[in-house]
């Protein structure tokens, strides 16, 4: 790291410390929109720090989730709000992304009602799990997972809610962006960030897709 | 009738009748009485406002006492009723501490105002143009609720009253208040008195609850709903310390809701056993826009049919398509009651005969308006594709009772209790712009808001989730509806659907608050409660 890249850190540090102060930043909420649209094909993208990275507990992981992948998917055709989605091991974390319709809530909920059992077996090699089982605790398992979420800055709008014209200076945007970063390294557990998801077809919902290709909803 | 063998949580058996005398009345039952007045207050003073929260449960020095669940025998229903709701904002301002606070649903926490977006409170309905700044959560923590069976004069001499203690007190200001009214008290018709502004019979369709082994509500064909569905609790003793009593079995059974509880020592006390949640909205109805909307339709649905037929007359066996039709088949149920799955065709009559004629259709049994479902097995009707019925139509949408949803597992799993009652006078087609508000003020009452009340109305009434066929649509009545994007489908026979669009938004919320709805038990505890300095 040269010189010139230390003092811009450490300016930057020094002026995040100030802009904190004068305005604390708070962590947006999963926003909702009134364009339909942006309520279906939603992104979650929810990881997990595992409890055990050694190559035992990555396998004792994968057992349990090849001991409920039929139930997961049995769940999962059941709740019918799920475009896509999968479990990833990355650098020690279990992950899962999807793509969902409707209310985060709600989605987890039936998930919770349909694979919860299943879902208590990979809970418990995660670490600082939700109270288990998921069953006995919803509401705490939903915010749970909102705490895991990443943020998501440009799906459906930009949550960064620039505002009118003169908040769209561009030192201004960049301001806003670090103190909300600075924000999600501070969380417990850090959040990490969703820049940007695609969409192929936007506005289309699971069951719109499967009665179209007359696949059964 | 006799409830037959229920499983555990589902009923309440009240032996010596001590749950229902810790319910709050309007909840299991509904009150059936002619005038209400909602008061919204904030407190000013945290003694008195306790004081006087424990003089309305114990009926001390002559307060009116807080109306509960227990049974009236015939003949001793009181002329008034007394109950309140306290917010998030309101349990702070009485002294509960915060991390008592923080075991309440974190949407009730957050407020009506703060959920706004998500149940389609935009535009002309968002928070900052509520009346009386009921949208600012420090304007509104409790709300006082007085029914009164047929004498406005004796609504108004029990308001009197509580408002005359309050002012000596000093216990809290007044930020609105909000009166209804059955229809009947202004047109004198008996027949109005279920009629709400757009014309439809109202309160017929209820979760039907099991209350000492019996049945609550008319005939039905849906499935008997939990108590759980509406109230936090437990089943029997759960012993207090620390141990978690079984819980009133939910609407998803196994999953159980948050449980708001206070913590002293070692001893946890349950203060959401025997409680509600209430959605309360104050809803502006636009009759004229939606009658104009009625008659424009069904010119619309003439024409395209006329095109269809290429010009030639109506058959005889074809339904005439006023607007009495139109409007049924918005709401899912003709403007006196009568369901669109059964027409004026009953199961006595064992063959369909559906009615076809102009205006509506002629009245049935009351006992009956409720004994329907959409695949109904009994009846040998399956009305999958929305000829009866549209998928998008107001009932339909907002409780699709045994129909085909996506959500598999969410059938029955969103009920709500609908207490509500009109305000502002009747609609006068000759006078359309007489400057009077006229709409609903709903009382929307569930065990968890978010799993039940913004559950219906984010994912059905808001986006048609339920249904491949009305995604991306809201609900023609009470939907968020824009005239750029709005449409409403009506399924026909052998034929291409008639699409209606451009229509507005033709109710406005006004006011909403999230409210809790404490027993007895506990307002006694938030009565007794002595903040630390």
């Amino acid at each position: 790291m040269s010189i010139t890249d230390a003092s811009e850190r450490l300016l930057v540090r020094m002026l995040t410390a100030i802009w904190r102060r004068k305005d604390p930043p708070v962590l947006p909420q999963r926003p909702y929109s009134t364009n339909p649209s942006d309520n279906v094909q939603v992104p979650m993208n929810l990881v997990m720090p595992l409890a055990d990275n050694s190559p035992l507990g990555h396998a004792r992981l994968i057992e349990t989730l090849g001991s409920a992948v039929q139930e997961v998917i049995a769940g999962l055709d059941n709740t019918q709000l799920v475009h896509f989605g999968r479990f990833t091991i990355v650098d020690g974390n279990l992950c899962m992304f999807s793509f969902y319709d409707g209310d985060f809530s709600n989605y987890i909920r039936d998930f919770i009602y349909n694979v919860g059992a299943a879902f208590d077996g990979l809970l418990s090699h995660v670490k600082d799990p939700p109270p288990l089982p998921v069953e006995a605790h919803p509401d705490e398992f939903i915010a749970w997972v909102m705490e895991r979420d990443a943020l998501q800055l440009t799906f459906p709008d930009s949550i960064l809610q620039l505002g009118p014209e003169e908040d769209r200076d561009p030192a201004k945007v960049t301001r806003r962006l670090v103190l909300l970063l600075d924000e999600c390294g501070r969380a417990d557990p850090p959040r990490n960030v969703q820049l940007f998801a695609y969409r192929a077809y936007p506005g289309f919902s699971v069951a719109q897709i499967r009665d179209t290709f007359k696949i059964g909803w | 009738m006799k409830a037959s063998t229920l499983p555990p949580g589902v009923g309440i058996q009240d032996t010596d009748g001590a749950v229902l005398a810790d319910i709050q009345g309007n909840i299991l039952r509904g009150y059936n009485m002619r005038f209400v007045r909602h008061i919204v207050v904030r407190v000013a003073d945290p003694d008195a406002a306790r004081a006087l929260i424990g003089a309305v449960v114990s009926g001390s020095d002559g307060t009116p006492t807080v109306t509960t669940a227990e049974t009236w025998e015939a003949g001793t229903k009181p002329a008034t009723c007394l109950n309140v709701g306290v917010t998030a904002t309101g349990l702070q301002a009485l002294g509960l501490p915060e991390d008592w606070l923080a075991t309440f649903p974190e949407e009730f926490r957050q407020g009506a105002a703060a959920r706004a977006a998500k149940v389609g409170d935009v535009d002309g309905s968002a928070p900052e143009h509520w009346r009386d700044r009921l949208g600012e959560a420090d304007n509104v923590h409790l709300m006082w609720t007085i029914h009164a069976l047929d004498s406005k004069e004796e609504l108004d001499a029990l308001a009197a009253q509580i408002e005359s203690a309050w002012r000596e007190s000093g216990a809290f200001t007044v930020t609105s208040r909000l009166d209804g009214a059955t229809l009947d008290t202004y047109t004198q018709n008996e027949g109005d008195r279920d009629t709400v502004h757009f014309g439809y019979r109202d309160s017929i369709s209820q979760p039907r609850f099991v209350v000492n082994g019996e049945y609550v509500g008319r005939a039905d064909s849906q499935p008997i709903a939990t108590v759980g569905a509406v109230l936090l609790g437990r089943v029997g003793d759960g012993g207090g310390g620390a141990a978690r009593s079984e819980h009133y079995r939910t609407t998803f059974p196994g999953v159980t809701w948050q449980m708001p509880e206070a913590t002293l020592g070692n001893t946890t006390i349950e203060l959401g056993v025997n409680g509600c949640f209430n959605a309360f909205r104050a809803l502006e109805q636009d009759v004229h826009a939606f009658e104009q909307f009625l008659d424009a339709s069904a010119r619309t649905i003439n024409q395209e049919l006329s095109r269809r037929r290429n010009g030639a007359p109506t058959g005889a066996s074809e339904p005439v398509w006023d607007k009495e039709r139109v409007a049924a088949k918005l709401m899912g149920r003709w403007r006196n009651g009568v369901p669109l799955s059964l027409s004026h065709w009953t199961k006595e009559h064992g063959s369909e005969v559906r009615f076809q004629g102009p205006g509506l259709p002629p009245p049935m049994d009351q006992a009956n308006l409720n004994d329907f479902d959409y695949p109904d097995e009994d009846a040998g009707l399956d009305d999958f594709d929305g000829i009866h019925c549209p998928m998008g139509a107001h009932i339909r949408r907002t409780n699709p009772r045994g129909s085909q949803i996506v959500q598999r597992s969410a059938n029955y799993t969103r009920p709500l209790v609908r207490r509500g009652m009109p305000y502002g006078p009747p609609y006068d087609a000759a006078n359309p712009d007489d400057g009077q508000h006229r709409g609903l003020l709903g009382n929307f009452l569930c065990a968890s808001l978010i799993a039940q009340y913004e559950a219906v109305m984010y994912d059905w009434a808001n986006l048609g989730l339920q249904d491949p066929r009305i995604v991306g649509t809201n609900d023609p009545i009470i939907g968020a509806n824009r005239p750029a994007t709005s449409r409403f489908e009506i399924p026909m026979d052998d034929a291409e659907p008639i699409v209606l669009s451009g229509f507005p938004r033709f109710t406005e919320t006004a006011a909403a608050i999230y409210l809790f709805c404490p027993s007895v038990t506990t307002l006694r505890f938030l009565a007794d409660l002595r903040p630390a300095p």
